[in-house]
Order: structure tokens, then C-alpha cells, then sequence
């Protein structure tokens, strides 16, 4: 089924080893991260490899991301976690699911196991950010760096310096620079509200952990550990936020373990 | 299989992933372009990465689950993706068939 209608939005969804009777493991869904990011990401990297294994594996591309509508709002948290939601009820999945999250898509995964612990059997938090103090002015700052290269170039410089590229470059930045120009999207981000640190620590599910030794998000690192100290972590040596495609073998690795280990474990509820 | 039928099984492959590809890039795109079992997806036909994508669900849709095109990908590193030709996915829909 390629594509599911969840929360008033059509999503372009890839669903592998769906099961033909009832369901015996959880599923395992993945969220890709912002901006230039689609679920192909997870596609060529991790997914194939886990679906391999004869695992359920759920991939969609976000609201206004990949192949799924580009509404003109709908870009907060809370909209994330109701277009997952809605996407699991889409998929009739009732039962509790690993979720995968790579950068923004580990920091709906965490949010969304806040809300609904009931719903997640365990997280896998690659580069995920966490959405505590001083997340949301992190992200109007990358606005406003953004903006400042848009301003200086001049918007129909810009324009002309995509159309010098081909049909791929032209049609990526078109639907980036329309999600980013013409949707809530930046003004949605930053109006997130931390999660309460209480709330995070109170998560009980296991949790893997994998950041790049070199990623620009290490206090969030940090972070994960004080927060929620039963998490496994994992540092990769000589990679940076892109861990996911620098370091794909070792990722994939690391997940594919974790999954078989909770598929033995007695942790599968 | 007699080279002749294995010509044969190759130029049907082929007419169904020319096919898929079509539908999933647009017609328009592809006016001045023949494709063959040379033609990369990622230079030629500047494929996008979902479109690979939706290209792969299609062509599972098409063959039925032996063809795992996920599966399929699982095997190679992001170069060898970036760098695949139209002939490497027809050897093995052909490998899968036989």
C-alpha cells in the first residue's frame, strides 16, 4: 500500500512483510529527519537489511516531505505525533511498534513514547535531538542563517542558481524552499515545548542510542545519558550528525541486533 | 536457458522497467531519452531518491514479493545504489525468475 490517508494528509508510506494474519512481533517504524530528508534515507540504509530478517517495517515520509502532501500548516509536535498515530490506525497497528528515529525523526519517536508509552515496545534514537531547553531557539537560529544566505544571494539569484543544476536538484529545492517560504513549518518548529524532563525520565521501554563522535548535537548526548541512563549508547568514531549514511554498515548493525535481541528478549510484550 | 531465450527474457524485463520508470518520472522527463540497460538512474535519468523508491515498490507490485527490491538493496552500499545502471536491476529480476 503506498500511500495512506491519516490525519487529513495523504502519506506516501512503504509497507514491507505486512503480515497476512494476525500480527506476532512489532512492527518496526522508521522517521526520517527535516528539510532535504525523505524515508529513502532509511530505504537504502537500515530498512531493507531489518526487513530482511522477516521483520514488519513501516516507512513514511513526513508531512510536507518525500512523496507525501506539502500542507500549508500542520508542523508542530503535536501534529507530528497525530500524523504518526494516525498513520499506525491507517496501517491498522494496534500493537506496540519499534520505533527508529533519525535526527528530528528520533526526536518525534521520544516525544511520541511520552505520550503514548503503550504504543512503543522500544526506541532506536539515531542523532536524535531532544526536545528540552533551547531546542526550538536552536532551530529559529538555523532560520535565521538560512534566510541570511537567502537574503544576500537575492530569492531570484537563488532561483536562477538551481535551474543551472538538473531535473533532480531542481525539483528538491523547489519543494524545500516552498516548505520552508510557504508553509508553518519553521514558525510550527519553534513553537515547541520542551517535553518535561520528568516525563522523559519516566520512560520505561529500552532504548538504543547511537550518535556520531563528531555530530553537532553532543549535548544532547549528554543529555540522553542523564535523562535516561537505562539507555544503550553508542558513539561511532569519525562520523558526524550523517552517522546514518557515513557509517550505514555499523548502523545497521547496531539495529538489526538491538531488534533480534528484543525479538529473544523479555522485553516483547 | 538458450542465449536466444535469455535475449528474450531480457528485452521483456527490460520493456517492464523502461515502463515503471516512465510512470514514475513522468513521461515529459523522459522525450530524448532511450532507455537501456546502460542508462544510470542516477546520472541519465537524475532519479530522485524517492522516486528510486517508488521505482522499487512498483516493480515488487509488478513481480510479486520475489522480486524484494528492499531486500535487494540491502545487500549493497549507498555507492553501489547511487551508481546502479537499469541493466544491474533487469539481471536481477532475471535472477530472481529463473
Amino acid at each position: 500500500m503506498p500511500e495512506v490517508i491519516a490525519n487529513g494528509v495523504r502519506f506516501h508510506v512503504q509497507h514491507l512483510n505486512r503480515p497476512t494474519g494476525e500480527r506476532t512481533a512489532p512492527p518496526v517504524v522508521f522517521l526520517h529527519g527535516l528539510g532535504m530528508d525523505n524515508m529513502a534515507s532509511f530505504y537504502y540504509t537500515v530498512a531493507g537489511a531489518v526487513a530482511k530478517t522477516g521483520a514488519e517495517c513501516v516507512l513514511y515520509d513526513l508531512r510536507g516531505h518525500g512523496d507525501t502532501e506539502r500542507p500549508r500548516t500542520g508542523y508542530t509536535m503535536e501534529d507530528s505525533i497525530a500524523d504518526l498515530t494516525g498513520v499506525l490506525d491507517a496501517l491498522e497497528i494496534s500493537t506496540p511498534v519499534h520505533l527508529v528515529g533519525n535526527s528530528y525523526g528520533g526526536t518525534i519517536a521520544l516525544d511520541f513514547a511520552v505520550d503514548h508509552p503503550e504504543r512503543v515496545a522500544s526506541l532506536v534514537l539515531i542523532e536524535a535531538h531532544f526536545n528540552v531547553d533551547g531546542w526550538a531557539e536552536q532551530i529559529a537560529a538555523e532560520r535565521q542563517r538560512v534566510e541570511a544566505v537567502v537574503a544576500e544571494m537575492g530569492e531570484e539569484n537563488l532561483q536562477a542558481w538551481i535551474r543551472r543544476f538538473g531535473r533532480k536538484v531542481v525539483k528538491m529545492m523547489d519543494a524545500l524552499t516552498d516548505l520552508a517560504n510557504h508553509t508553518s513549518f519553521y514558525p510550527d518548529l519553534t513553537k515547541a515545548r520542551p517535553i518535561e524532563r520528568d516525563r522523559l525520565r519516566s520512560l520505561r521501554m529500552p532504548i538504543r542510542a547511537i550518535y556520531g563522535e563528531k555530530s553537532d548535537v553532543p549535548d544532547y548526548r549528554r543529555q540522553l545519558e542523564d535523562l535516561l541512563p537505562h539507555a544503550t549508547l553508542t558513539v561511532v568514531e569519525g562520523v558526524g550528525h550523517s552517522v546514518l549514511m557515513d557509517a550505514t554498515p555499523q548502523v545497521r548493525e547496531i539495529v538489526t541486533e538491538w531488534l533480534a535481541a528484543q525479538a529473544s528478549g523479555p522485553c516483547l510484550r | 536457458m538458450t542465449v536466444d531465450a535469455r535475449t528474450t527474457a531480457e528485452a521483456e524485463v527490460l520493456d517492464v522497467v523502461r515502463r515503471l520508470i516512465t510512470e514514475t518520472i513522468g513521461e515529459e522527463y523522459l522525450l530524448d531519452l532511450e532507455i537501456g540497460m546502460d542508462t544510470s538512474f542516477e546520472d541519465d535519468l537524475e532519479m530522485e531518491s524517492i522516486e528510486f523508491v517508488k521505482f522499487g515498490a512498483k516493480l515488487t507490485e509488478h513481480y510479486g514479493g520475489d522480486v524484494d527490491f528492499a531486500g535487494f538493496l540491502a545487500d549493497k552500499d549507498l555507492d553501489e545504489i547511487i551508481e546502479m545502471r537499469v541493466g544491474t536491476v533487469v539481471e536481477y529480476v532475471l535472477s530472481v525468475r529463473n
